[in-house]
This record gives C-alpha cells, sequence and structure tokens, in this order.
C-alpha cells in the first residue's frame, strides 16, 4: 500500500509474535490527502507493556483511534484474541475488552467520581457502587469520591479516567499521554499501577512524550512517523536506532 | 467548590423534608381540587398538569442526555389526533384511544428518532422542529381523517374531572418513571450521554439504544397528554396541539425546575403555570413578552435551575433522586 519502502524493511518491523492478543494489520486511515496512518502492522502478547512513540502529527492518536473503533479505517483489520474489531461499533469493542482513555481527559463533568464510573459499570446493578469504589481505591481517589469531575485537579482526572476504564476489568488498555502535565507524584502512582496491573496479565498500548518514563515502563517501543512504522523492538534498541533518533529524539 | 459539610448535611436533609413536604401538600390539593373547586380552578390546574405532563415528557429525552428538542410539541399533536380519529372514525372508546395515543406517538418516536438522533446538538434541535413542522403539515393535508385545516370535532362530552385525574396519572407516572431511571445507572448512563457523548460510546454505554428508548418513551406521555387533552377538549386543530408554544413552555419549565432532574419539571410547571396565569389575568396584552423575559432571565441566572440552586446553597442534598 505505501510502496515506497522495501518490503524487506517492513518484515523487519511491526512483528506479530504468535498469540498476540492485540493485532494491527495493514491499518490505513486518510484524511483528505493526508495519510495519517499508512500500513500500519504489529501485534502485542498478553500481560506486556508497550510503547507507541513518534513526534506531534506522527498518527499516534488516529492509531489509537482507529484500534478502539472511534473512527473507521478506510483499510486493514484490528484483531482483539484473533477476532475482528473493526467493524464493530465502539462501544462493543469496549465491550470486548479494550479500554483507553484520551489526550484530554473526557470525564462526565457534571457527575461526581463516582458517578462517572458506575454510569459505564456493567453487571448487576447493585455491584455497581462497590466495584466504582473499589477502582477510585485502587487509583488512591476514594476521598474524592463524592467530587464532581469538573472539580477534581488535572492529575485527578487522568486518574479517574484511569480509575473508569478499570472499572469494567479490560484485557487490554490504551492509554493516550498518560503522564501529559501531570505532577511527579501522580505519575509515580501511574507507573506504580501500571506495574501492578501488568503483573495480573493485563495488556498495556501507551503513547507519550515523557521518554524517561516510557523507557523505564515498557518493555517494547513501536515508534510511528508520517502514519508509518519507523521502528519496532526493545527500548535500548529502538533508542540506538539512527532512524529515530533522526527523526524524534534528536541529539 | 467543596461537597457540603456535615453541619450542611442536617440542614440539606431538612431542606428536603421542606421540599417533599411541599410537593405533597401540592399533590394532595391537586388530588381534591374537582371535588371542592370550580370549574375555573379545574381548568386551570388541568392545563398545569398538561404542561407538567409534557416538562416532565421533554426531560426524560433532552433533560437527560441533552438532546434539545424543539419539536416536542409533535407527539403531543399526534397523541391528539391519534385519540381523536379513534373517537370519531373508529367508535373506540376513549380510555383505548387514548392507549392508542400513546402508542402512536411512541411509534412516530422511534421512526424519527432512529435518524434524528444521529444529528447533534443544534442540528438535532432545529432537526426536530423540521419533523414537527412536516407532521403539522401532513395532518393539514390529510383532510377526509383529520379534518384539516376545520379540525377535528369529538362527540362534546362532560369529561373535566375524568380527563382531569387521568392527566394527573400521566402525570405521576411521568414523575414515578423518571425517579427509577434517575436512582439506576441507567440514569446516569443517559446523563453521560449529556456530558460527554464520545466518552460514553467508548466506554461501552450503548448510546443509540439508550437515547432511542428515552426518546421513545419521552414520547409516549407526550402522546398520552395530547389523548386526554383532545377527549377532554372535544375540538382539535393542527394550529392548537401543534403549537411551537406547547414545545416552548415544556423547555421553560423543565429549565426553569431543573434539567435531568426528578422533580424539576414538576417544580418548574407548579411555579411558571403560577405566574403565567398571575401575569396573563393582570397584563393581558403583554403576558406573553413577560413570560419571554422571565425565560431570559433563568438562562441568565439559574442556568442549572431551581433543584440545582437549593443544591448549591445546601439546602437540599446533592442527590439525583431530588
Amino acid at each position: 500500500m505505501s510502496g515506497d519502502r522495501p518490503a524487506t524493511a517492513r518484515a523487519a518491523i511491526g512483528s506479530t509474535p504468535a498469540g498476540a492478543i492485540l493485532e494491527v494489520a495493514g491499518l490505513t486511515r486518510r484524511f483528505g490527502g493526508v495519510i495519517a496512518v499508512n500500513d500500519v502492522s504489529f501485534g502485542i502478547v498478553a500481560g506486556t507493556v508497550t510503547g507507541l512513540i513518534g513526534p506531534n502529527g506522527s498518527g499516534k492518536s488516529t492509531l489509537f483511534r482507529l484500534i478502539s473503533a472511534e473512527m473507521p479505517a478506510h483499510s486493514g483489520e484490528v484483531r482483539l484474541r484473533g477476532q475482528p474489531i473493526t467493524r464493530r461499533s465502539a462501544s462493543e469493542v469496549n465491550r470486548l475488552g479494550l479500554g483507553r482513555t484520551f489526550q484530554l481527559s473526557r470525564l462526565y463533568p457534571a457527575m461526581t467520581a463516582t458517578e462517572n464510573l458506575v454510569a459505564v459499570t456493567r453487571g448487576e446493578a447493585k455491584h455497581a457502587l462497590e466495584r466504582a469504589a473499589a477502582s477510585l481505591d485502587f487509583v488512591g481517589l476514594t476521598a474524592v469520591a463524592d467530587e464532581f469531575a469538573a472539580n477534581l485537579s488535572y492529575g485527578q482526572q487522568k486518574l479517574l479516567e484511569f480509575a473508569r476504564v478499570l472499572v469494567n476489568d479490560p484485557d487490554v488498555i490504551l492509554l493516550d499521554e498518560p503522564f501529559a502535565g501531570v505532577n511527579p507524584v501522580m505519575e509515580e502512582r501511574m507507573v506504580a499501577h501500571i506495574h501492578a496491573l501488568r503483573d495480573r496479565g493485563k495488556t498495556f498500548l501507551i503513547t507519550d512524550h515523557e521518554i524517561r518514563l516510557i523507557m523505564a515502563l515498557c518493555s517494547r517501543l513501536i515508534v510511528l512517523d508520517h502514519g508509518e512504522l519507523l521502528a519496532d523492538g526493545d527500548p535500548a534498541t529502538v533508542r540506538a536506532d539512527a532512524r529515530v533518533i533522526d527523526a524524534y529524539f534528536g541529539t | 467548590m467543596a461537597g457540603p459539610l456535615i453541619a450542611d448535611q442536617r440542614a440539606a436533609a431538612r431542606g428536603q423534608r421542606i421540599y417533599a413536604m411541599l410537593l405533597a401538600v401540592t399533590a394532595g390539593v391537586i388530588m381534591v381540587i374537582p371535588a371542592f373547586g370550580s370549574n375555573y380552578t379545574k381548568t386551570f390546574v388541568m392545563q398545569g398538569l398538561m404542561s407538567c405532563a409534557l416538562a416532565g415528557s421533554w426531560n426524560l429525552i433532552s433533560g437527560f442526555t441533552g438532546y434539545v428538542s424543539f419539536g416536542h410539541a409533535a407527539f403531543f399533536g399526534i397523541g391528539s389526533y391519534a385519540a381523536g380519529i379513534a373517537i370519531v372514525h373508529g367508535g373506540i372508546p376513549a380510555p383505548l384511544a387514548i392507549a392508542i395515543a400513546g402508542a402512536a406517538a411512541a411509534a412516530v418516536g422511534l421512526t424519527f428518532g432512529y435518524p434524528a438522533l444521529r444529528l447533534r446538538g443544534p442540528y438535532f434541535a432545529v432537526g426536530m422542529l423540521g419533523v414537527a413542522e412536516a407532521i403539522r403539515v401532513a395532518v393539514t393535508v390529510a383532510e377526509p381523517v383529520t379534518g384539516g385545516g376545520k379540525g377535528l370535532v369529538l362527540p362534546p362530552e362532560d369529561v373535566l374531572d375524568a380527563a382531569y385525574y387521568a392527566m394527573l396519572a400521566v402525570v405521576t407516572t411521568t414523575v414515578l418513571v423518571t425517579y427509577r431511571v434517575a436512582t439506576l445507572p441507567v440514569g446516569l448512563r443517559l446523563l453521560a450521554i449529556r456530558e460527554d457523548e464520545v466518552a460514553a460510546e467508548m466506554n461501552g454505554i450503548q448510546v443509540t439504544r439508550l437515547k432511542l428508548g428515552a426518546f421513545a418513551v419521552s414520547a409516549l406521555f407526550a402522546g398520552l397528554a395530547g389523548g386526554i387533552y383532545a377527549w377532554q377538549i372535544s375540538y382539535i386543530d393542527p394550529g392548537t396541539v401543534f403549537a411551537g408554544s406547547l414545545t416552548v413552555r415544556a423547555i421553560a419549565m423543565t429549565m426553569l425546575g431543573g434539567q435531568g432532574t426528578v422533580f424539576g419539571p414538576v417544580v418548574g410547571s407548579i411555579l411558571l403555570s403560577g405566574i403565567s396565569e398571575a401575569l396573563w389575568t393582570r397584563f393581558p396584552f403583554i403576558h406573553t413578552a413577560l413570560s419571554g423575559v422571565l425565560i431570559v432571565a433563568i438562562v441568565l441566572f439559574l442556568p442549572g435551575g431551581i433543584t440545582q440552586f437549593l443544591q448549591n446553597r445546601g439546602w437540599i442534598p446533592r442527590s439525583r433522586r431530588l
């Protein structure tokens, strides 16, 4: 589809390990003349944390939107546990066990922290409150459970959005810039939460520009540039990749 | 803005009791009016109940999901005509005709809701205005069945008391349904659609199904109110039952009381019915203009309605039950 790069270069990156829980195959999305995501393929294994990095406008957010079915892809496929989810609605994809947060938190501002969670909690209504409380407790927001989301600090809003994703216990979690604008204490908490969940078998795909955190957090990095996969591998290798340094890290 | 302090909670609980007592007293007075009230009083309260049913119905879709409909009178009008036609052409007894009115409005709600609820914000509001107008014109044109612009005359019967209680039953049911919705997660899901529809969808809320369901239930209650109105007034014409002013009043009442709350439409319709009656009797020539000024004032100074105003003051609790 992209055609301008030799097929051998592509085979080296964007590998899909056997038994990947989330697979992206040849995903492409255009906006008018701009190809935001161009024939991107990769797969990620359950119980791992993968970083998706790249310069602004490289297609990270669009890729997130395609994977979570917020917008349709022009071609290609996304599979969750081997099952194609590309044609499903965003709501169905979430119900199949894929949750995501947004670059700018999208909470329900005139609802309390607890209500933000109860609103999306599936299963029996009588357990919704307990589950919301447990999720708030996990991210350390119990003290502000009855506060309106609009009144929470920026960092608290990020944590609340994270708690809202967790309340339905998804297997795959996409975090869009979870560290942007978050203070160091909150950062540390977030990292601890992600590690704890990974150890329980949850799978993460995370974008962020906080490279220090991403390097420490992820066992694998996928680099996007101009909508195409530029590199894919363990953090040290990617960090040393001349093309990645050129496109993203700088000198 | 912190949550209420412990001391405030005690005050809020007291406020809630007063609030509940006022509503209970009003309900009691409304119950006994047919036994003691004059025909003027009965007609006036009946009008208020009708407005309250429409406000409560509008609140279910627009107050909760934020899909503000400017064409809600369409469902009232459809209910009126469905009942009228069933009685006049079908010789169907009134209670059944009124049930048909509700069903017809709900069916039309589902039919038009499916495409219309894909529109958002002002596009939906104006789209519904168009739907209401199109239905009004269709009813006007279908003269052999509807009587066209000349209207439809029903067999005149003195049913004011029966219609009064029927309307009260619709209002009560609307409030009970709203209460049930508001105290279950489904109420929060509807509010989540209002707050951020994309974030609702992305968190697994079945947005389309919920919106359509709320819209159909909302239309059902408006249709029932329309059916009862036609039965009682025994003459309907498109200009009256599809009047935009019916929608505007429902919106104003709900906004005054509090959108997306249980008792907001009730409080709003009691106050606005009382105020507009007082204005109408004292200032017969400018009462509509004064009502308009009042609506502007509500939007400017009480954007969350009376319910939120009392809650912000800590006079009643921040509870979705109110």
